[in-house]
């Protein structure tokens, strides 16, 4: 009975650190020329219903199992990340927002969809590489 | 004097029949000439990323993996419509060629058209539905931010385009 009512999404926690990390995965199409320029595109809501934009919480996740989780193996991607601290410094916020299946699950919110999309370009770097060109 | 048989004769001719034309306007036509070449070689530039664009409309719906939908031709072609008219108003006010944009995916079939520019950026986003609002967002260095929708993207906004004159 006790594990009946412990399933479900774990409870949002406070994040609190700005060191805290935050991963994306990134597919190939939306990056551009040999160096893998990140393209605003690749920040886009997963649903347009969503609040924010998704990003997995480093508390609950690694940059490799981000990677595993969100697409499928044919397609190729890579991760990105940045740092709640860098997300407030420029107007973000990030909340957690677990779901059953995935308990990293964080929504990044800010002034305007077109705003936050820019600013995650300038802030996110790569943490797993795009596999090398065919 | 028998001045019948009188000729003048100029004994010191001119040396030029055509008068040499002042440096400064030699200059300025060197400088028109070299604008002029400059903006044939911006104009093509602008019409390569124009082409590149149309890969766009080869991506297929889900070509992510995450339920994204495909690129439609009236998306792409509103896009262009758009660069292009800011382009001829920034070239109408500023007598030179527009800084490049690229155009990329957007989220949800909306396409990105975003300057990157090294003193400023500007991120303007066409959605797939032409009714909903065409949303930017731009910093620039000292020049703090450029955020907000545009009422008419298919006319050319002299705003967007003073904003994109460095």
């Amino acid at each position: 009975m006790a594990n009946e009512l412990a399933e479900g999404p774990p409870q949002p926690q406070e994040i609190k650190n700005p060191a805290d990390c935050f991963f994306r995965w990134v597919p190939d199409d939306f990056t551009k020329g040999p160096e893998h320029k990140l393209q605003p595109g690749a920040f886009g809501k997963e649903r347009d219903i969503d609040e924010g934009i998704s990003f997995d919480w480093s508390r609950y996740s690694t940059p490799r199992r981000t990677l595993e989780r969100s697409t499928k193996p044919e397609i190729r991607a890579g991760v990105v990340k940045t740092t709640a601290g860098q997300m407030w410094d420029r107007e973000l916020n990030v909340r957690h927002a677990p779901e059953t299946a995935n308990p990293a699950h964080s929504l990044v919110t800010g002034p305007s969809y077109t705003r936050i999309r820019k600013t995650l370009v300038e802030i996110c770097t790569w943490e797993i590489e795009l596999p090398p060109d065919e | 004097m028998d001045r019948q048989h009188f000729q003048s004769r100029n004994l010191w001719p001119p040396q030029h029949t055509v008068r040499p034309r002042p440096l400064l306007e030699q200059l300025v036509e060197r400088h028109r000439d070299g604008v002029q070449l400059e903006f044939a070689a911006v104009s093509d530039k602008l019409a390569g990323i124009i082409d590149d664009a149309k890969w766009l409309l080869g991506l297929k719906d889900n070509f992510d993996g995450r339920g994204s939908p495909r690129y439609s031709k009236d998306t792409l072609d509103r896009a262009i419509a758009f660069v292009r008219l800011q382009w001829q108003e920034y070239l109408r006010l500023n007598v030179e060629p527009m800084p490049l944009p690229e155009i990329g995916p957007g989220p949800q079939g909306s396409i990105d058209i975003f300057w990157d520019l090294p003193n400023l950026n500007l991120l303007v986003n066409i959605p797939a539905d032409p009714k909903l609002p065409v949303e930017f967002a731009g910093d620039g260095k000292d020049r703090g931010r450029f955020d907000g929708t545009l009422v008419d993207p298919t006319q050319p906004n002299r705003g967007l385009v003073s904003w994109l004159t460095s």
